[in-house]
């Protein structure tokens, strides 16, 4: 009995998988249409899928949350990074937009002062600022021609003079400086000849000393080199008189000057080439 | 009833498979609730009926979802005969049989998966086969422990009424 019934469970078992192989085998092959009850069964599925759509749609906007603000995270210090990147390319294009500038200004200067002066361009390589110097570095030297004494300018005016000469670099006396004097007078009448000197210690401001209590000269005067010192050529733009103030006797007066070249935002400056050449420090 | 409250589950099953847990899918695994079904089935049924509800339901999976009609009705045919095999030696009341018989059905149902295509002339890869049944086995280890207490009162509980 019990063999019998082995044998009828075995039998049902091999028509079942020759059933299933048969329509597994007969179903491999692409088809175009599907069996109606294939159909019945996936429109009876359907209001089922539209409704757990819902469902699936609110979960995985559940989880998405923490998916996405890991990605968002992620893409938030990927920003940062690039936005700090962009912050330094624009730093660098504003500093290369200035020095165009500048230099704009120095080959315009360069062209109109062409018949006049022969400059050289030079670039700051060294400054040293303080209460007892005030001098800069330049990186052109003796093997460019450059020597003691000549004349340091750009396009605002007068910077100072050549002090020192390396083979590679020089270093330029700048007007501030307490051991600089220059010949000066006032450019509009050409007259009251004084010498324009630092005080060593604030390199925006000049003064103009030895002046004779009746000199004719006013706030607002401009005031250029005079060229009698024969370091300097004549003619350069020095500064404007922003005051001016009588010796304690009254035998004389000096005059305050706001010198036209902003000493502490130096970059680039002129070498006159044909300007006190071989002068001896 | 019951069978067709079975039916019902495994054609909600099939249904929650392809939506929800298409959001909630983990390394590309999801829960296979008609495996779930089959093997408790078998367990508390035997393996003549463990069986043929796998055929069963594993057609009615091919219906609803299968590209190669028959594949799952053997696969779930076969699971559901070998897990009701076991039927008079397990101990049910213990809480990791249900979990360790679904892990082992899934590897196994790959396996057979992997032998039939293979007889049918559609080589489906054995490796990519196993690899995804990994997240597969995890997901439904999770569900069995709920699937067997609903199934523990089905067919102990209320036959001791």
């Amino acid at each position: 009995m019990l063999k019998k019934k082995w044998i009828r469970n075995l039998a049902v078992a091999v028509c079942l998988l020759i059933i299933f192989l048969g329509l597994a085998v007969n179903t491999v092959q692409p088809r175009e249409n599907l069996t109606w009850i294939e159909k019945g069964l996936r429109i009876a599925a359907s209001p089922f899928q539209y409704g757990f759509k819902g469902i699936n749609d609110s979960v995985s906007g559940f989880f998405s949350y923490f998916t996405e603000k890991e990605a968002l995270q992620q893409e938030n210090d990927a920003l940062k990074k690039e936005v700090n990147q962009l912050h330094s390319q624009l730093t660098q294009m504003d500093e290369i937009n200035m020095e165009n500038i500048r230099l704009k200004e120095l080959l315009n200067y360069k062209d109109a002062m062409q018949g006049q002066y022969n400059l050289q361009l030079a670039e700051i390589i060294a400054e040293n600022n303080n209460n007892l110097q005030h001098t800069i570095t330049l990186n052109k030297g003796s093997n460019d021609g450059v020597v003691t004494g000549m004349t340091v300018m750009n396009h605002s005016g007068l910077i100072g003079r050549i002090s020192a000469v390396m083979p590679e670099s020089s270093e330029v006396m700048l007007l501030p400086d307490r051991e600089s004097a220059v010949g000066a007078r006032v450019w509009s009448t050409r007259e009251v000849i004084g010498v324009v000197e630092g005080d060593g210690t604030d390199s925006s401001s000049l003064q103009m000393v030895h002046l004779p209590h009746d000199a004719d000269i006013y706030v607002g005067d401009d005031i250029v080199t005079s060229g009698l010192d024969h370091v300097f050529p004549g003619g350069i733009h020095i500064g404007e008189v922003t005051a001016i103030e009588y010796s304690p006797n009254g035998l004389t007066k000096t005059a305050y000057l706001k010198p036209y070249v902003t000493f502490s935002r130096l970059e680039e400056v002129f070498i006159l080439m044909n300007s006190g050449g071989g002068a001896s420090n | 009833m019951r069978i067709v409250v079975l039916f019902f589950a495994a054609f909600l099953g099939i249904v929650l498979r392809d939506t929800v847990f298409n959001g909630l899918s983990v390394a590309g695994g999801k829960p296979d609730f008609v495996l779930i079904l089959v093997v408790f089935f078998a367990i508390f049924r035997g393996s003549v009926q463990g069986g043929l509800m796998g055929a069963a339901l594993g057609m009615l999976e091919d219906l609803m979802t299968g590209r190669f009609i028959g594949i799952n009705a053997l696969c779930k045919g076969l699971l559901g005969y070998a897990a009701g095999i076991s039927e008079r030696n397990l101990y049910k009341n213990n809480f990791f049989v249900p979990i360790a018989a679904v892990l082992a059905a899934t590897f196994l149902n790959a396996v057979l998966y992997y032998l039939f295509s293979v007889l049918i002339g559609s080589n489906v890869g054995l490796e990519k086969l196993m690899l995804s049944s990994i997240p597969d086995a995890v997901y439904n280890m999770c569900f069995s422990p709920v699937f067997y207490a609903i199934f523990y009162n089905f067919f102990v509980m209320k036959s001791n009424d």
